[in-house]
């Protein structure tokens, strides 16, 4: 008979690659298991969610559980690949979620016959749920002990933050373990009735157990328990055993497990302080199964009992470690179908009862859009000057929480007009704080390690930042403006945590100070080079601060602070601006210092000027461990202070033997790459921290930490080897020593 | 879709005395409303569309009084609020008018200003940019 042409095409999904036909209301798991395959690699176990059997790759996403997806015309759905992982990043996978917050008296998860009953009683007392159930599009994927939810939907997430949970997650059911039990054609109670009720034909079905949730099944029940289930592909046949020993064999299609519930707790696992209130069915306690002997019993892991039995025997005992060292239950389903069975057999073994591990989110794959949905990378900040360096062809790099110019096109340029004419850099990266007031020199002694009452008024001064282990974690220049009012400079990424540094002790000793942190507030340029207080005359500043002074002053119309200091090992003043100004006076500088050679440097550059000169940067030449005197700068802790946050550190460990020491070294060209192993005598004894080939000296200089091998009572080494070649210990400065250029 | 702008915003900072600040806002409650004052901290204001010499504290002769022309500000309507802004604050926006409100936008630290007629977002200028492409996205 030819077809109707009228009649509706059937609904079609691809599986595998090929047309599937399916009836609407359907799941993808469930049409698959219409065609007479299965969805997954193993066989659709459950049906409900609860496992990890029926695992997919839908729409490009793996990981979908197709027993949770319906059926739609156009779906693609196919199999994990056999012998490995599916592909994780796909264009699918990464794509923007957007989220949706939501903040709520009461939510209640769950929408079964206890939720619904939940629901009616909060009414009645008030309270308006936040309804959320699977079923309806709302999955909870996770939950946090402070009342926070995490919620998939098919097209956002939403978080809600909650003052109470309940959870009204019913029950799921316990799958069996035995020999065999991972082959396709075993089902869960509920899993049956779903493929009868979507006209599936189980075959010669039977059940095994009489938890009474396969009554009405069409299917025999048999008597004993489980011994095996045999079949090569599928199953072709259970073996049970009686009262009394005797097994018998049944030839079958299909074992229905009718072997009791099991909590469906997962969510309820991951708050476990309290956060949560569980009810209905998921709330009643379960009775273990019988402690498994043999088969797989973590179906997403693959872990066996014998797995159990090995780990069990290298002496983990507990179930978290056992869940560690075993795998099982670390794996899809997050232990829904396994650790019934891994609780039954830490009791068994150990005699007592045993504890559920704890549940992490999420409880279910998430895509990489979903779970990063609403989160964002930490922002770099920008300088006023951003445009200006772009402009200027700057190639831009992140430093410091911070967008730098890393150099111009060509670094060794930058470097000569450094050391030889003329050059700005961009600093307004730079930390910068104010404090003032009536204990300010007071507070000031406290913090540093070097003296504060002896700076005069217009000066400043070189300091370190020493934690209370007398560890160097950052370091700048104090300036000071007035008897009671001081600007502190620190390091680019140093600043946010001086600031809470500054603020929590100012608070801690009760003295009277205010702190303004202007990191924000302002630009800074600093100008750099022999030719640079000529340049700086041209705009107007004839008399700029001499070295480690500073002064308000007019450079080019624009009002600044000048600091006169020098981290280049060139004459320097760092110019404070206005951030509105900055521009002004940057292109101000360039503009002026054109027949100077003047050219703006990178950090590229800076980074060897600085070394050349010795100049340690904290925090990228330091570790977290690191005292003043590894890196040779006792010079800037006076001990005979009363008293500065260290001090007690530092006097304590002052006589003790110290192997790590920070030491200057030299070699043949080219510079070795940072981080290289420093070797003495065949034995690693450190690395290279910081390098640089000199185009002025004409070889590499490096700061390197040593760190053992050498007797410390006793002289360094003179030569050490790195690279393979030969490398001599130096003394910084490398160039200048006498700091002439600097200051002059 | 609404085109969002920073601008940067002429203010003055001043950290005080707690008590210090305490009248001081006192006094600027007389002020124009034009002249936005926002306690952004216990011993910290943030005053928009002054000058220095606006600011007098004379209860606390150390106070730190500064120009400031570090933050930019964002205006935006509320129907433009609730579609850039609020989906990306994972806290409880307040529900009094006008008040200050401090905390993290798209991840970036923010204060906001809530007015009857909109909000201003004030936020350091070299995060600005960041910001403004992240609320424009949505």
């Amino acid at each position: 008979m030819a077809a109707d042409p009228v009649a509706p095409a059937a609904p079609r999904l691809l599986f595998g690659g090929a047309p599937l036909d399916f009836v609407l209301g359907d799941s993808v798991a469930i049409a698959v298991l219409r065609s007479g395959r299965e969805p997954g690699n193993g066989g659709a176990l459950c049906l409900s969610g609860d496992c990890g059997n029926c695992l997919g790759v839908v729409d490009g996403i793996a990981f979908v559980r197709t027993c949770q997806t319906p059926a739609r015309p156009g779906l693609v759905a196919e199999r994990h690949p056999a012998g490995g992982a599916p592909s994780m990043m796909t264009a699918k996978t990464i794509v923007d979620i957007p989220v949706r917050r939501e903040r709520h008296d009461v939510v209640l998860v769950g929408l079964g016959v206890a939720g619904q009953a939940e629901r009616a009683r909060l009414l009645e007392v008030g309270r308006r749920p936040r309804l959320l159930d699977a079923s309806q599009g709302e999955e909870v994927v996770s939950v946090y002990d402070d009342g926070f939810l995490v919620v998939r939907t098919d097209h956002a997430m939403i978080h809600i933050e909650a003052k109470e949970i309940v959870l009204a997650t019913g029950r799921a059911e316990l799958v069996p373990v035995c020999v065999g039990s991972n082959l396709p054609g075993v089902r869960t109670s509920g899993a049956a009735r779903r493929m009868v009720a979507a006209g599936i034909d189980l075959g010669r079905a039977v059940i095994v157990g009489n938890a009474g949730a396969a009554n009405g099944l069409p299917a025999t029940r048999l008597g004993g328990t489980l011994v095996r289930i045999e079949g090569t592909l599928r199953v072709e046949a259970v073996v049970v055993r009686d009262g009394n020993g005797n097994d018998t064999r049944v030839d079958c299609n299909t074992l229905i497990a009718d072997l009791g519930p099991a909590p469906r707790d997962v969510l309820a696992r991951m708050a476990v302080d309290g956060a949560c209130r569980v009810i209905g069915s998921a709330a009643e306690p379960c009775a273990l199964p019988v402690c498994p002997t043999s088969g797989v019993v973590c179906p997403c892991s693959g872990t066996t009992v014998e797995d159990l039995d090995g780990v069990w025997n290298r002496g983990f005992r507990e179930v978290e470690l056992m869940k560690r060292s075993s795998l099982a239950g670390t794996g899809t389903c997050q232990g829904a179908a396994c650790l019934p069975h891994l609780l039954a057999y830490v009791a068994a073994r150990s005699g007592e009862p045993a504890q559920p591990f704890t549940a992490r989110p999420a409880a279910r794959q998430l895509t990489m859009g979903e779970a990063a949905a609403g989160v964002y990378f930490d922002a770099w900040r920008t300088t006023v000057l951003d445009t200006e360096h772009r402009r200027l062809g700057a190639n831009m790099d992140r430093f410091g929480g911070w967008w730098r110019p890393w150099n111009y096109g060509d670094h060794v340029a930058e470097y000569w007009a450094v050391r030889e004419a003329v050059s700005i850099g961009d600093v307004s990266t730079l930390g910068k704080m104010i404090v003032s007031g009536p204990d300010s020199v007071e507070f000031l002694e406290r913090i540093y390690p070097t003296n504060v009452a002896d700076i005069k008024v217009g000066r400043s001064r070189y300091v370190l930042l020493l934690n209370e282990r007398g560890h160097v974690f950052d370091d700048g220049m104090i300036v000071r403006e007035s008897d009671t009012r001081f600007v502190l400079t620190f390091t680019s990424g140093g600043a946010g945590n001086a600031e809470m540094w500054m603020r929590d002790w100012a608070e801690t000793w009760e003295l009277d100070v205010r702190i303004m942190d202007q990191t924000m507030s302002l630009a800074a340029i600093n100008v750099t080079g022999p030719r640079a207080a000529e340049l700086l005359s041209r705009l107007g500043l004839d008399d700029p601060p001499k070295f480690l002074q500073h002064r308000h002053v007019i450079v080019a119309g624009v009002e600044c602070h000048a600091m006169r200091l020098s981290f280049t090992g060139e004459a320097s003043w760092e110019l404070h601006v206005r951030p509105d100004h900055a521009v002004t006076l940057w292109r101000a500088l360039l503009d002026e210092g054109r027949d100077l050679g003047i050219r703006p440097h990178g950090l590229q550059a800076l980074f060897g000027l600085r070394l050349e000169k010795g100049h340690v940067i904290v925090g990228m030449d330091t570790e977290m461990d690191t005292t003043p005197r590894r890196i040779d700068h006792d010079w800037a802790v006076k001990m005979d202070k009363p008293f500065f946050l260290g001090k007690e550190a530092l006097a304590r460990t002052a006589s003790l033997p110290d192997q790590r020491r920070m030491v200057a070294l030299t070699m043949e060209s080219p510079a070795p790459v940072e981080g290289s192993p420093i070797w003495l005598d065949h034995q690693l004894v450190g690395h290279v921290a910081t390098s640089f080939t000199s185009p002025l000296l004409g070889h590499a200089v490096m700061l390197g930490w040593l760190k053992r091998g050498w007797d410390s009572a006793g002289p360094l080494p003179t030569t050490v080897w790195v690279d393979g070649r030969a490398a001599a210990l130096a003394q910084t400065p490398f160039y200048d020593k006498d700091g002439g250029r600097a200051r002059r | 879709m609404a085109v969002l702008v920073a601008s940067t915003v002429p203010a003055v900072r001043l950290v005080a005395r707690v008590g210090a600040v305490d009248s001081f806002m006192v006094r600027a409650q007389a002020w124009p409303i034009a002249k936005v004052v926002l306690r952004i901290a216990p011993d910290e204001a943030l005053v928009l569309h002054v000058t220095p010499s606006d600011v007098v504290l004379p209860d606390d002769p150390h106070a730190i009084v500064e120009a400031e022309h570090g933050f930019s500000m964002i205006a935006v309507s509320w129907a433009e609020f609730d579609r850039h802004v609020r989906p990306l604050i994972e806290w409880e926006v307040p529900t009094a008018r006008p008040t200050l409100a401090q905390g993290l936008v798209a991840f970036i630290p923010a204060k906001l200003w809530l007015g009857d007629d909109g909000v201003r977002i004030l936020v350091a200028t070299p995060f600005s940019q960041t910001l403004v492409e992240r609320m424009q996205a949505l």
